[in-house]
């Protein structure tokens, strides 16, 4: 549970703004538990005097919220140093202000200059905090601070501070804001210490990875459109196909290579057999033939050299030299006629009968044989003619094709280059466009991989605080109703729903659970059922505003339940019709009239002197009970005392008096202060009226 | 006209029938017929790894390496073909040793007229026979009078990387006809003394050739 600010006493010296009385120059003033009623008129510094109190107790930091927190980082941002100092002529060169004030047990004393809100004295609990510069005393302020309110960070305090104590008017919503209530309820309802101060980092942090990633993925993105627009230009898609017709050519190219390779194996080698059966046949025909000639020469002693050739051969079955003949009939006939002893030609008997002198008949077996290896080996070389000519004609085409393939391959590697001169490295350019497109893809993944990581811890974190806050649902739903029972004419209630959301801006994301209450009213056309109006617009300004502040009081009840605790209001009747002022009134007034160890609670709020009757209603002195009656429907329970009307002045901090009076005051001094008095006592009007 | 009338010989001989008659009527004017079987097919052989010099086309571009000349067996029975055909004339036959039957060739009575006609009527046949002229002088003059085994000095036949039984392939690349690098290797280095060696190459080599079998 944390511990809430709760102001003592403020003074403000040498701020043109607020020039006090003769006797009490400047502003001092003690707040009182209860009611406080800042009162003034248009210009006379309500406004500022309220941003005097928020800023001494968060100095010149502030928590980013215009227009809801959403998704922004939840850290502290720089405020406005020198807000107050533009609001006055002497540039509030001296200006300070104090504040004393209470942060559960501890007691504090601050004073920090209005020209730059740098602290200047700082005492916790009656010891002076020493320093050297303002930076320190910072550091040490926020330190006690943390300590005092038991929070895990200034962060944190700044934060109570906008969404829950201070109501100023800006409107910051906590209701109507869904992503201010979730860390507002962790805050206050969560474990405080590392889980906290983890689960901002990692929040942070996950925003950070989102904020990257779409980053990144603008660049990637404007990459992968200019590889797309270089790829897409004529030039580019010439120099892509170019290459793309390069590559397939050149695989062509090693694959006929390779084939060219294969064939000329297989064709050298059966070339060689060739040839060498050819040799084989050529030498055994040689070789038969010098053997046949003995026959020859003695059956035709009278044949010379030429005719003797012609006849072995013929004989060695190299076929007829005179005509061409290769056929074996002729071979055979010829034969036969030597066989009987006749002249192969004409038939007629041989010239020399002595047979026995060359009819070896060991010579004709190895002539025989002679003949069947001739024979053997023409058939070998006959069955290896078709495979060499395939071989060849292979060969031919791959080798035209490879030549063919190659001039391709030329002409391409030509064309290319003339890209490359008229445009110059066109494709290196296409090549460092996508690597680069390719690292920034990396990067891409590399950061989802991060963010995948973070959120595994994140979940665990957000898992274990909606728990927490679930376990305390139903006593906030409770308290809630308590405060806002009797202001509006709708019923109305919250309702404990966490929301599933994402953190930031990317739609494809895990979603995570955050706590959250959704308020529900009856309306005009739903009168029985209460309905679910998550959004601000739905209901009345005035509506919007009291549903918050009755949330902030629930909040504030059961964070700090017997502890007091503050509100700091800015005009709360700015945006109520009359008849609504009542109610409202009953609403601040049963806050600030807790009792108990909360009874030093206090509420403060600035109002104006005008006839909307809010000062009156706030101290309980609402002059017309009837009407009173008419406008709130339930008779009031546990409605808090009047404020005796000697007690009041001490309740009311009167800019009529201490303020720079501004012309209007000036001129209608007397009838604001009447008006003034009217407002504060409201009683002794009716009396003198009656 | 038959279909396999009209279709090309694969092993081009019609190519190599001109290239014989070419080559021996470059050696009948010379007075250097008849060719034995050994010299007609090393004069071929050289033929085709020199023809570059001459820019006439080679027939064949590679050679089984076996024995100590370079022999095209399937041009044999070509070269046989055209002796009784009347183009070419076997003036005797060496039937002596086992295998290596030897026939000695001259131009025939057709050959001769068909010889002049292919001078007559084409280009190429008239750088072939000037190929043919310069390497049957060179050759004639030193070695191949006497000598056939050219196998172990001639730069492709002779390349140690090749072993018998396999093929000498001097028509694939360029830079693997060596007898065309020891050819270009002689020019350069005697083009400052004669800038015109370049038409000399053939007879380079042969020289090379000759000098070196006269080491062996």
């Amino acid at each position: 549970m944390a511990n809430f600010p709760v102001f003592d006493r403020v003074r403000v010296q040498n701020y043109a703004m607020y020039v006090g009385t003769p006797s009490s120059p400047g502003l001092d003033h003690a707040f009182r538990s209860g009611v406080n009623v800042i009162v003034g008129i248009n210009g006379l510094g309500k406004t500022t005097l309220l941003n005097i109190l928020l800023r001494a107790l968060t100095g010149a930091s502030d928590i980013p919220g215009d227009g809801g927190l959403g998704d922004k980082k939840r850290r502290l941002v720089p405020a406005d140093r020198s807000w107050f100092r533009r609001r006055v002529p002497d540039d509030a060169v001296s200006a300070e202000v104090t504040i004393w004030f209470h942060i559960g047990v501890n007691y504090f004393e601050l004073t920090r200059s209005l020209a730059n809100l740098d602290i200047l004295r700082l005492s916790v609990d009656q010891q002076c905090v020493p320093s050297t510069s303002p930076t320190e005393f910072e550091a040490a302020y926020r330190e006690h601070v943390i300590q005092a309110a038991g929070l895990s960070s200034f962060d944190d305090f700044v934060f109570l501070l906008r969404y829950v104590v201070f109501y100023l008017e800006d409107r910051r919503s906590l209701v109507w804001d869904p992503a201010a209530q979730g860390d507002i309820l962790g805050i206050l309802f969560g474990e405080q210490g590392a889980n906290r101060k983890e689960y901002v980092e990692l929040f942070n942090e996950l925003l950070s990875k989102d904020s990257e990633y779409r980053n990144m993925f603008a660049v990637v993105n404007k990459r992968r459109k200019e590889v797309e627009k270089q790829v897409g230009s004529i030039e580019g898609g010439q120099v892509d196909m170019l290459i793309k017709t390069l590559e397939e050519r050149r695989k062509e190219l090693s694959e006929l290579a390779e084939h060219k390779r294969d064939v000329a194996r297989d064709r050298d080698s059966l070339r060689e057999q060739i040839e060498n059966r050819r040799r084989e046949i050529h030498d055994r025909r040689a070789e038969l033939s010098f053997r046949l000639n003995t026959f020859y020469e003695s059956f035709f002693p009278s044949v010379n050299d030429a005719g003797r050739y012609l006849l072995a051969h013929f004989d060695a079955g190299a076929g007829c030299l005179v005509c061409g003949s290769r056929e074996g009939q002729a071979v055979a006939r010829v034969a036969a006629r030597l066989h009987i002893n006749t002249c192969p030609m004409c038939e007629s008997a041989i010239e020399n009968d002595s047979s026995a002198k060359v009819h070896d008949p060991n010579a004709g077996a190895l002539i025989e044989e002679q003949r069947a290896a001739i024979a053997q080996a023409e058939r070998d070389l006959a069955a290896m003619l078709t495979p060499l000519e395939d071989a060849e004609r292979d060969y031919s085409e791959t080798a035209a094709r490879l030549v063919a393939v190659t001039a391709d391959v030329m002409s391409l590697e030509q064309q290319l280059q003339k890209f490359g001169q008229t445009i110059p490295d066109a494709v290196e350019k296409r090549n460092e466009l996508q690597q680069r497109l390719l690292s920034f893809e990396a990067a891409l993944n590399q950061i989802d991989v991060e963010r995948i990581e973070l959120t595994g811890q994140f979940r665990a974190l957000a898992s274990a605080i909606d728990r927490e806050v679930q376990s305390v649902s139903a006593q906030v739903e409770e308290k809630f109703g308590k405060y806002i029972q009797g202001f509006l004419a709708e019923r109305c209630h919250v309702k404990y729903t966490p929301r599933q959301s994402r953190i930031g801006q990317r739609t494809a994301t895990e979603s995570f659970p955050f706590p959250h209450f959704v308020p529900a009213l009856t309306s005009g056309v739903h009168r029985n059922n209460a309905t679910v109006r998550e959004l601000g617009q739905s209901v009345s300004e005035s509506q919007k505003e009291f549903i918050d502040l009755a949330f902030r009081m629930a909040l504030l009840e059961l964070a700090a339940p017997d502890t007091p605790a503050m509100l700091v209001l800015e005009t709360p009747e700015a945006s109520l019709d009359s008849v609504f002022v009542p109610r409202a009134a009953d609403l601040l007034r049963r806050f600030a009239s807790r009792t108990n160890g909360a009874a030093a609670t206090k509420l403060i709020a600035s109002s104006n002197v005008n006839r909307e009757q809010m000062i009156p209603a706030l101290f309980g002195a609402y002059p017309d009970r009837r009407f009173y009656g008419q406008v709130v429907d339930e008779a009031p329970q546990d409605t808090p005392a009047t404020v005796p009307m000697e007690e009041r002045a001490k309740h009311v901090l009167d800019l009529l008096s201490i303020a720079a009076p501004t012309r209007a005051l000036d001129r209608f001094r007397e009838a604001y202060e009447e008006e003034r008095d009217h407002a504060i006592y409201p009683e002794q009007y009716a009396v003198a009226s009656s | 006209m038959t279909k396999s009338a009209i279709q090309p010989n694969p092993n081009g001989a019609g190519m190599w029938k001109a290239w014989v008659l070419l080559c021996l009527g470059e050696a009948s004017r010379m007075g250097l017929t008849p060719l034995a079987t050994s010299q007609l097919h090393v004069v071929l052989y050289l033929a085709n790894t020199l023809a570059d010099l001459f820019e006439v086309t080679r027939v064949r571009g590679r050679v089984l390496k076996h024995g100590p000349f370079p022999f095209f067996p399937d041009v044999q029975w070509e070269i046989d073909r055209l002796a009784f055909s009347d183009v070419l004339s076997i003036e005797k036959v060496d039937f002596g040793a086992k295998n290596h039957l030897s026939a000695y060739y001259a131009l025939g009575d057709r050959g001769a007229d068909i010889y002049e006609g292919l001078l007559t009527q084409a280009e190429e046949a008239r750088r072939t026979a000037r190929l043919f002229r310069e390497l049957v002088s060179a050759c004639f003059g030193h070695f191949l009078g006497s000598r056939t085994d050219i196998g172990p000095i001639d730069a492709n036949y002779g390349d140690a990387n090749v072993m018998d039984g396999e093929v000498v392939d001097f028509a694939e690349w360029k830079d693997e006809n060596m007898n065309m690098q020891v050819a270009q290797h002689l020019i350069e280095r005697l083009r400052k003394l004669r800038p015109s060696v370049g038409r000399d190459g053939v007879r380079l080599y042969c020289d090379y050739l000759d000098k070196a079998m006269g080491l062996s």
